[in-house]
């Protein structure tokens, strides 16, 4: 039943030791959603996850899946798989046995599946898991999680160290998978334009927060930017938020929130409105300055 | 869209443990290569008695199972110390765990290999006794029945114990390292402030009152030792990096 919330967090807060990493997080997670976790670095994704996952318990707040609280849970466990870049496997085991022991444990195991996808990424089905290179152990990982069939899938930066082919083939995979058997899914990455085709929604973390939770469409529709003359630009936006600001010697740029401005009387003044992408929302949102990176050589 | 598997807590511990004795199963080739080693090198550790009369002399060699058990004990204590580290517990959450069904397949393999290893020690003991007798053509006489289920009870038990001190001091450890060392340190001060004896004290314990006694005493502190473990380990987070 697609709508009902799978995931729900609500006043989440952990810390490690002094270090307070996520703070009055609250959201939830729809059944049956694709969802893209982005963020900075250390804006705490990877802990989010782990959390979900039940690796970590939350320091103060609420974390349900299925109803439950899914540290130490076996409900949850049972029903997701968590692929990240630390994943270790038995050293004894080969890629082959990896499968095998997978199979015992994950009813809805696709065994031919996984090894079709293995030969694909030529990873020979005798190697050993700590052996390979970074790359092939994410894609790996990336092949385990999604044979594995879980009704909540949780990939951390699944694609960390592959090349840029194996990249596309796999976001392909993950798409073709989630089509075929739809579940959650729930994707963190620094890199939003290379997914942006796969999700239905973005989950947007700064600071241990939620800073945005919207559909891929709403995100795209967010924010416009306004190319134009400088004063003009700047006695329109005078009142609003802006998000982003460029000046050179022949333009001045801004970006705004979509709903805030009159595209119509825009194009009257001569104002140039582009669109803006959601991986550029998600900068914008989280930059710490309306220069970025130019306003630390100012 | 997929229904939610349900799979039992016995189902998953069961599955666990399959796959952690095939896992750690190089662990039973290290004590066979330790157990030859020390026969090959120290013919088993024997205890040798000698003695003369005129122009006779005799050497007495008693070969007995002590050696081998006091391997297997280390190997055990080792073995349980390992399974506590990152390394082998972050391997758990790579399929469906939760921290007491890892803890529970953990307490099982240790089962499992203590009565291997002790199956291991009077083998070994066997064939030495066999080799000498065929190789060095010389006469073995035997003091006791050369098996005998007390003795392999009495083994057992002394080797599950070992496993079972080691699984409770790696968990205090991978509680919290300070907490291990705390304990180590206060554990010396107290034998040497109060001049006692730990192994006398703990030989009186299990022994004074016959092998049956032994063996029930020694099954009771490898249980409590073992639900100690499982119970601290309960909360502890995982961050595989």
């Amino acid at each position: 039943m697609i709508g009902v919330p799978e995931i729900i967090c609500h006043q989440v807060e952990k810390r490690y030791r002094n270090k307070r990493v996520l703070h009055s997080l609250t959201c939830s997670i729809n059944k049956g959603k694709l969802s893209g976790l982005i963020g900075r670095n250390g804006a705490g994704k990877s802990t989010l996850l782990k959390l979900l996952a039940g690796h970590l318990k939350p320091t103060n707040g609420e974390i349900t899946v299925f109803g439950e609280c899914p540290f130490n849970n076996l409900k949850t466990a049972s029903n997701i798989m968590f692929v990240e870049e630390g994943m270790t496997f038995p050293p004894l085991f080969t890629v082959l046995d990896i499968f095998k022991m997978a199979k015992d444990f994950y009813p809805n195991w696709q065994h031919e599946l996984a090894k079709r996808l293995l030969d694909y990424a030529n990873i020979p089905t005798n190697a050993f898991h700590h052996n390979l290179s970074k790359g092939q152990k994410s894609t790996f990982n990336l092949i385990y999680g999604l044979a594995s069939r879980c009704t909540i899938s949780l990939l951390d930066e699944p694609m960390n160290g592959m090349d840029e082919s194996i990249r596309t083939d796999m976001y392909r995979a993950i798409l073709k998978e989630y089509i075929a058997y739809p579940r959650t899914i729930i994707i963190s990455s620094h890199h939003l334009n290379e997914m942006e085709h796969l999700l239905e929604e973005i989950i947007l973390i700064d600071n241990g927060q939620i800073k945005l939770h919207a559909s891929l469409d709403d995100v795209q529709q967010m924010l416009v930017r306004l190319r134009g003359d400088i004063n003009l630009i700047r006695k329109l936006t005078s009142d609003m938020e802006v998000f982003f600001e460029k000046e050179d010697l022949f333009h001045y740029e801004v970006v705004v929130e979509r709903n805030k401005i009159d595209e119509k009387l825009l194009q009257t003044m001569n104002i140039l409105v582009q669109p803006v992408t959601a991986s550029e929302v998600c900068k914008f949102m989280t930059s710490k300055g309306k220069g970025g990176i130019d306003d630390v050589f100012k | 869209m997929m229904s939610l598997n349900e799979i039992s807590f016995s189902q998953i511990v069961l599955n666990q443990v399959k796959w952690k004795m095939k896992a750690y199963s190089q662990s039973i080739i290290i004590l066979i290569l330790i157990q030859i080693t020390v026969s090959i090198l120290f013919s088993g550790g024997n205890i040798t008695m000698g003695g003369g009369f005129n122009e006779v002399n005799i050497n007495i060699h008693y070969y007995t199972l002590d050696s081998y058990i006091i391997l297997s004990c280390i190997w055990a204590l080792v073995i349980a110390i390992l399974m506590q580290t990152n390394g082998y517990r972050h391997d758990d959450y790579a399929v469906i765990t939760t921290r007491y069904t890892a803890s529970l397949a953990n307490v099982i393999v240790l089962f499992v290999y203590s009565f291997i290893a002790t199956i291991i020690s009077f083998m070994t003991l066997y064939i030495l006794i066999a080799l000498i007798q065929v190789v060095g053509n010389i006469a073995v006489m035997k003091e006791y029945t050369l098996f005998e289920f007390v003795h392999f009870g009495l083994a057992f038990f002394i080797i599950l114990l070992a496993a079972s001190i080691g699984y409770l001091i790696g968990s205090i450890f991978k509680l919290s390292k300070g907490l291990g060392i705390l304990m180590v340190v206060l554990a010396v001060i107290f034998t040497a402030i109060l001049n006692v004896q730990p192994e006398a004290l703990l030989v009186n314990f299990f022994f004074n009152t016959g092998y049956l006694s032994f063996m029930l005493k020694a099954l009771f502190t490898c249980i409590l030792l073992f639900v100690s473990s499982i119970f601290i380990l309960s909360r502890k987070e995982v961050n595989r990096r």
